[in-house]
């Protein structure tokens, strides 16, 4: 299954948009401008498409700015911390984030598909239905 | 300028509460029922609504408070009325941490009246939604729904 293919579907249709616009390198909320409900949406479709746990708040990097205050107050190095918090992303994107933090949320299409990447490569579910 | 300490509001309904009877639940489905007495539709689907939070805070053991977010191709009976026993049924078909999609309809003598797709997202109790006074509530809310 291509995931990219599958998430442009996905965020086509929540956000109604055209999914030739969507790219690997596109911010979700900075450019797609999409909001809380959105993100909601979309996780419950990434559940139902690839059959993976979603957790909001590590999928949407939602405790990055919270991770990043962490860091400072416990003086640890950045780079580091955030490895440890968030395991699916590279150690090249995540020093692209920590770069990129000053322009607003860093989210972006591939950060979405590394961490259903990690997901199916790492950990197998039970479906809803299954449960 | 005046300003409005307490706002009430009259929904003409004697109780919020639109469900007469939750009859099953599992892991991802529930079902109840509601009579209805030649009321509008918008009243059979705040019935969905709230069978499928029901479930939502059932399976989370009311520890979070769940509210709808969303209701996707909702399907509704032509004449917009409802009238008699309604068995209400929901299936839990995808999910996250936070929120909750549900596929949820309510039929009458084995014919589909309404259905559609319903998103619930969840947060924690805070101030706003305060811990003791809803958790109680709704857990008392459900057992009593669950009566037979």
């Amino acid at each position: 299954m291509d995931i990219l293919e599958e998430i442009k579907k996905i965020l086509a249709e929540i956000l109604d948009i055209e999914n030739h616009i969507i790219t690997p390198e596109t911010y979700l909320i900075r450019k797609l401008g999409a909001e809380s409900i959105d993100l909601l949406e979309l996780a419950v479709a990434i559940n139902s498409r690839f059959n993976i746990d979603v957790n909001d708040d590590e999928i949407f990097l939602r405790k990055l700015r919270q991770y990043v205050t962490e860091a400072k107050q416990q003086n640890n190095d950045l780079l580091r911390y955030l490895v440890e918090k968030l395991p699916f992303l590279s150690r090249k994107r995540l020093e692209n984030i920590i770069a990129d933090l000053e322009g607003g949320p860093t989210l972006k299409v591939k950060d979405i598909i590394s961490y259903i990447d990690f997901q199916i490569n790492n950990f197998t579910v039970l479906s809803v239905v299954d449960v | 300028m005046n300003i409005v300490s307490k706002i009430e509001i009259n929904s003409g309904l004697e109780d919020f509460v639109l469900l007469d009877k939750i009859s099953e639940t599992g892991a991802a489905t529930i079902a109840g029922k509601k009579k209805y007495f030649n009321d509008p539709v918008y009243l059979g689907i705040e019935s969905l609504a709230q069978l499928g939070a029901y479930h939502v805070r059932f399976i989370n053991d009311f520890e979070i408070h769940a509210f709808l977010l969303k209701i996707n191709q909702c399907a509704i009976p032509a004449n917009h009325i409802l009238n008699g026993s309604y068995l209400l049924k929901g299936t839990l078909v995808s999910q996250s941490k936070s929120a909750f999609c549900y596929a949820l309809q309510a039929g009458k003598e084995n014919k589909v009246q309404i259905e559609g797709e319903f998103l619930y997202a969840t947060i924690d109790y805070d101030h706003m939604f305060n811990k003791k006074t809803l958790q109680a509530h709704y857990r008392r809310a459900f057992s009593c729904l669950k009566k037979e």
